[in-house]
């Protein structure tokens, strides 16, 4: 998709203030969608009502209502400009009254389907120039337009949907609009709309709109639609953009890829994409592919390939390295991966003796996918290929040479005494095994040395004149040159199936080390056996001293202080914390501290990242290879799923071990409860029993049973406040908070203690506006009981009590009063704690316990309880809960009795 | 309110089932200071036995039988038998109560528990057993269930039709347990079993209509966490 230069924002402003200056030009407004049917002129009669509501003088100019009723209904009230008759061979057509409009000169008129052709012998041949000229009037307009209507965009759209519309509208006028709106309907919405006939469809077209209105069209279209929208022309976007600097706004519609390789052009390259890329609007990658071929590189041309890559990080690219055999199809295919739209290429260089048959990637890529968007960047004038140097200067071997001189002296040797029985070409074929055994052996340039010093020899000891350079036959030069060729073409070939031998077994080799990491690692049930795993090899393959850290409870990683292989080995802390916070590797060869000799690698689970893997390699070299980097990260992987895999393993049994506990726990305060209850009921129960046989027993004898009966029913209590605090110091005490009035409990808490003393003056006070609570009733029974059980202890049976509900703005307070001793201030905090008592002496049973219990429920309940003093005498306890707002849906359903009471 | 119900028999039999012989002297001498009959058993087995060849008016049930289940035995009694089923269980926690009266008790009581409240309990059960109310006289009130009225002192008090379904149901059910789930089940329906918080709420209403004093509810009585019951003995 070619871009149309795009003006500068602020030129584009300066013109348009320009222009409103010189005469008023109306505004335009597009209602702008993806096809047909998704309801624009629907949305563009309910903008212009607004406006009409708002005073707007609104004049419809021609709407197509298709004999649609809800849109004809929204007609209603409009004033509507005739269409004026235009007849064309013979035929009457109605078109745009566009001097009618002019002349009545209204705020704003609404104009249909911009991209209409009129018919011929209207004033302009299309609908937008209609469009501009009431505009120019200094008339605001309405207007509707399709994507596929759009000049640029028209193509596209053909490809997409096979069919092409011969009404366009230019770019240039729908960017002048000063808004677009999108009128987006989901294809889903769009296709039902269709089916339930409310899409009008022109006869003849009906075949082709079927074929149109596919899904996958649909969503095509839509996605241009927004597009385009989105790049429309808005000047208070752009300068908002250009104002504070952000890049990128919306999602970017251009994916540019540019391929690095080794030659020293890649830089260029990198740069151009930038450019490019910036210039669009568009995100990009680079991309390295890792070929077999270029596994023969130099050090240097591999550096130079991650230096390029870094600088296209900074540049603000995506980098990726793949690997294939076949750089053009690896490109294609990551291109199509990643939605590539356009791709940045080096121009080959000139074609040399050496490049002779190898294909231009431009061509190729071209040829491989005709769809993507080629940049084709020229070689700079001064850069010169250094790649053939790098290769030329590899090591210089002198063994091949040596060995091919020997197997040349025997040969000629042999043949020299043989000479007497052997034709000329029995010899040249001797020498031609020598060459091809030595090109096959040791590649083309000992090949080509044997086939040299080879014909050398053949030319002196054999051909005639014998012992000399001259030749007589001229047919013997011929075989000199065959032998050259037999050579060159042996060695080459030996030497690429060598060099891809060598790299499959590396390959194969990488693979074996991962299979076999793998499986040790797949064994290991441990933490610490998967760290000694994963320590042990990356250790040995990469000859690296390495130290896996994991993270603490609190994700802080726990760096061992002393470290076991310690000289010169220090693992920065804050670095590898880095590592583990951001997930990405930092240290020696990335961007974070690279300076540091110590390389991080995270270890990622699918969950979280489970730790990381500190590598101090024996050399820099090892961070430079793409391949060795890959396997180091892949192993780490490795590890940390391991790691996590580990880690469920230990939840899942210690939950199972949790569980085991408490169902034991659960157990054992049930059977304890059930034992010391079952004879404390009979007790209970008994003298009860007995206390109701009122005139068989003697008075002095009831007050004694009177006595062990309320004793019991005190033991009992003071039993159950000990098992409470059991369970609730277990923490196995599930809160169990829920809306409700507060009376309900604290009815609950009254009925029983007056239930355990009869006739007690206690007085309960709750106001009718006290709000809805949100607290585990079960819980706060027990808190109160316990405060009434208390105040009825310490203040006696004839004591008043009272128990009131107060609401604050931001709390809820219970208090509880008695006209008891009080509590000496001193231990006025000290009575809730476990055990203690406000009288430590005291001749009341029980052990203190009630209290700490309150405060547990209370500060369970974000809530807080205290005691005071009153004045006279007596003690307050004051329990303060939350006033929070209850989910509307609950407040509603308590309030509905307010207003059904008033 | 015994005006509604007709003259009780005299001798009622009750099965005492319950391991520890301690709570079943108590709860034949309590029984038996009512002139009613206690047939104890001190296993599930017994119970069964017992419920095949005779059955009682009313079983007291303790949970931790030595031979089963105490739950399980409501569920095995209740395929057969209608009679009140009272468990009475040193069992304090909620959950084991709402098992209990979902398996089919009509009642829990917590060990430890006085004479005289058992009786009442017991008596409020045993009159159960005769039919079903038209009309409820509690204390100053008089629910009406067949013209769907409520007079408190005369006076005519308006409920909303969820008070008066969860008023009505209680009353169905009166002195017995009804527990939370079975309240919603009543009064919404099957699919709003979890709207603990609403029923409160309108229960909360209801005793601000009902009751002389809600924070002291004498009709309406809260069993936490369990549910409700509509005290018959005031």
């Amino acid at each position: 998709m070619e871009e149309s230069p795009r003006p500068d924002p602020d030129d584009l402003l300066r013109k348009i203030q320009q222009e409103e200056a010189e005469h008023p030009r109306g505004h335009l407004k597009v209602f702008f969608g993806a096809s047909a049917g998704v309801g624009k002129t629907y949305a563009m009669l309910q903008h212009a009502h607004q406006k009409s509501k708002d005073g707007v003088h609104v004049t419809v100019g021609i709407v197509e209502t298709h004999g649609r009723e809800e849109t004809a209904s929204l007609l209603e009230g409009f004033e509507q400009i005739p269409l004026v008759p235009v007849s064309y061979r013979g035929r009457s057509f109605e078109e745009l009254n566009l001097d009618g409009i002019l002349e009545r000169k209204p705020q704003l008129v609404l104009v249909d389907e911009l991209a209409h052709t009129n018919v011929p012998g209207a004033r302009h041949k299309k609908r937008w120039q209609d469009v501009e000229e009431i505009l120019n009037a200094g008339i605001d307009v309405y207007t509707t337009l399709n994507v596929q209507h759009l000049d640029s965009l028209n193509d596209i759209v053909g490809q997409i949907t096979g069919i092409h519309v011969r009404e366009t509208v230019p770019d240039r006028f729908f960017e002048k609009a000063e808004e677009v709106a999108l009128i987006d309907l989901p294809p889903d919405e769009l296709i039902r709309r269709l089916d339930e006939g409310k899409i009008y469809i022109p006869k003849q077209a009906e075949k082709a709109t079927q074929s149109f209105f596919r899904r996958g069209n649909l969503i095509a279209l839509r996605e241009l639609a927004l597009r385009r929208t989105a790049d429309s022309v808005d000047s208070k976007m752009r300068e908002y953009r250009t104002g504070r600097g952000i890049k990128q706004l919306w999602q970017t519609k251009e994916r540019i890829l540019v391929c690095v390789g080794p030659h020293p052009e890649s830089e260029r390259l990198v740069r151009a994409a930038s450019r490019i890329a910036s210039a669009l609007h568009a995100d990009w990658i680079a991309v390295y592919v890792e070929t077999p071929d270029l596994a023969q590189l130099s050090l240097e041309s591999r550096s130079r390939i991650f230096t390029t890559l870094k600088i296209a990080e900074d540049l603000g690219a995506h980098t990726s390295t793949v690997s294939g055999t076949d750089v053009p199809q690896t490109l294609i295919a990551f291109a199509r991966e990643h939605n590539v739209t356009a791709m940045v290429l080096g121009k080959a260089r000139k074609k040399g003796i050496w490049n002779w048959g190898r294909k231009d990637l431009t061509n190729e890529i071209s040829q491989l996918d005709p769809s993507l968007l080629l940049h084709v960047i020229g070689e700079a004038q001064t850069s010169k290929p250094r790649q053939s140097i790098s290769r030329r200067a590899s090591k210089f071997l002198w063994k091949p040479y040596g060995i091919a001189s020997l197997i040349l002296a025997f040969v000629t040797i042999g043949c020299t005494l043989l000479y007497p029985y052997l034709d000329l070409a029995n010899i040249i074929m001797a020498y031609l095994v020598a060459v091809v055994f030595i090109a096959f052996r040791h590649g083309r340039n000992p090949g080509l040395f044997t086939s040299i010093l080879g014909v050398l020899c053949f030319d002196i000891f054999f051909v005639p004149p014998r012992f000399s350079l001259g030749v007589q036959d001229s047919r013997h030069l011929m075989t000199f040159a065959i032998m050259l060729g037999v050579a060159v073409l042996v060695g080459t070939l030996t030497s690429k199936l060598k060099f891809q031998a060598t790299v499959a077994a590396r390959r194969e080799h990488r693979a074996d080390i991962l299979y076999q990491v793998g499986r040790e690692l797949a064994n290991s049930l441990t933490v610490e056996k998967a760290v000694e795993v994963a320590v042990h090899h990356i250790s040995g393959i990469f000859s690296a001293r390495t130290r896996v850290l994991l993270p603490d409870a609190q994700d802080k990683l726990q760096i061992p202080q002393n470290g076991v292989e310690g000289e010169g080995w220090k693992i920065d802390e804050g670095l590898a914390q880095w590592c583990f916070e951001n997930r990405k590797p930092a240290g020696m060869g990335t961007d974070t501290v690279s300076q540091s000799s110590v390389r991080y690698v995270p270890l990622p689970g699918t969950m979280k990242i489970r730790g990381v893997v500190a590598v101090e390699f024996a050399s820099a070299d090892f961070v430079r290879l793409p391949e060795q980097v890959r396997l180091l990260e892949t192993i780490a992987t490795q590890v940390g799923q391991t790691l996590e895999r580990i880690h469920y393993i230990e939840v899942a049994q210690d939950s199972i071990v949790r569980m085991e506990t408490e169902r034991l726990r659960n157990t054992l305060l049930a059977s304890v409860s059930h034992d010391i209850r079952t004879p404390l009921a009979a007790l209970v129960g008994q003298t009860g029993n007995l206390l109701t046989l009122q005139d068989s027993i003697p008075r002095e004898m009831r007050h004694i049973v009177q006595n062990i009966h309320q004793d019991a029913e005190r033991l009992g209590n003071i039993v159950r406040n000990i098992l409470d605090m059991a369970s609730l110091q277990s923490g196995q005490v599930q809160i169990k908070k829920a809306w409700q009035p507060i009376d309900e409990v604290i009815g609950v808490s009254v009925a029983e203690i007056l239930r355990l003393y009869p006739g007690l003056p206690l007085d309960v006070d709750i106001p009718e506006s006290i709000p809805l609570v949100e607290i585990d009733s079960v819980l706060f029974d027990r808190v109160f009981s316990n405060l009434l059980g208390n105040a009825v202890k310490y203040a006696g049976l004839q004591a008043p009590i009272l128990l009131s509900v107060r609401a604050l703005p931001d709390e809820i307070r219970i208090y509880v009063e008695d006209e008891g001793p009080g509590i000496p201030e001193i231990k006025q905090n000290a009575v809730f704690e476990k055990f203690k008592r406000g009288d430590e002496e005291h001749s009341l049973p029980g052990v203190g316990l009630g209290l700490s219990i309150c405060r547990a429920i209370v500060e369970a309940h974000s809530g807080k309880i205290w005691v005071e003093n009153r004045s006279p005498k007596g003690a307050r306890f004051v329990v303060s809960i939350p006033n929070r707002k209850p989910p509307e849906n609950i407040q509603a359903a308590w309030e509905a009795h307010d207003t059904e009471l008033s | 309110m015994t005006q509604n119900y007709p003259e009780a028999k005299n001798a009622w039999r009750i099965a005492i089932v319950e391991d520890d012989s301690g709570i079943r002297n108590f709860i034949r001498t309590a029984v038996e200071q009512e002139g009613w009959i206690a047939e104890s058993v001190g296993s599930a087995s017994g119970a069964i036995a017992l419920m095949e060849q005779n059955p009682p008016d009313l079983i007291v049930l303790d949970l931790g039988l030595p031979d089963m289940d105490g739950s399980t035995l409501i569920r095995i009694i209740r395929k057969s038998l209608t009679i009140p089923i009272v468990v009475l269980s040193a069992r304090t926690q909620e959950h084991e109560k709402v098992n209990a009266l979902d398996c089919g008790a009509d009642d829990y009581l917590t060990k430890p528990i006085g004479g005289s409240e058992l009786k009442a309990r017991l008596r409020a059960h045993l009159r159960r057993k005769i039919g079903p109310l038209q009309q409820i006289q509690l204390g100053t009130i008089l629910i009406d269930l067949t013209t769907r009225s409520v007079v408190k002192s005369g006076c005519v008090v308006h409920l909303t039709p969820i008070e008066f379904k969860i008023l009505s149901v209680l009353c169905s059910k009166i002195g017995r347990v009804v527990s939370q789930r079975e309240l919603l089940n009543e009064v919404w329906g099957i699919e709003h079993s979890e709207c603990a918080q609403y029923l409160r709420i309108h229960v909360g209403h209801l005793r601000a209509k009902i009751e002389d004093k809600p924070a002291m509810p004498k009709y309406i009585i809260t069993e936490l966490g369990v549910g409700y019951r509509l005290a018959d003995e005031c």
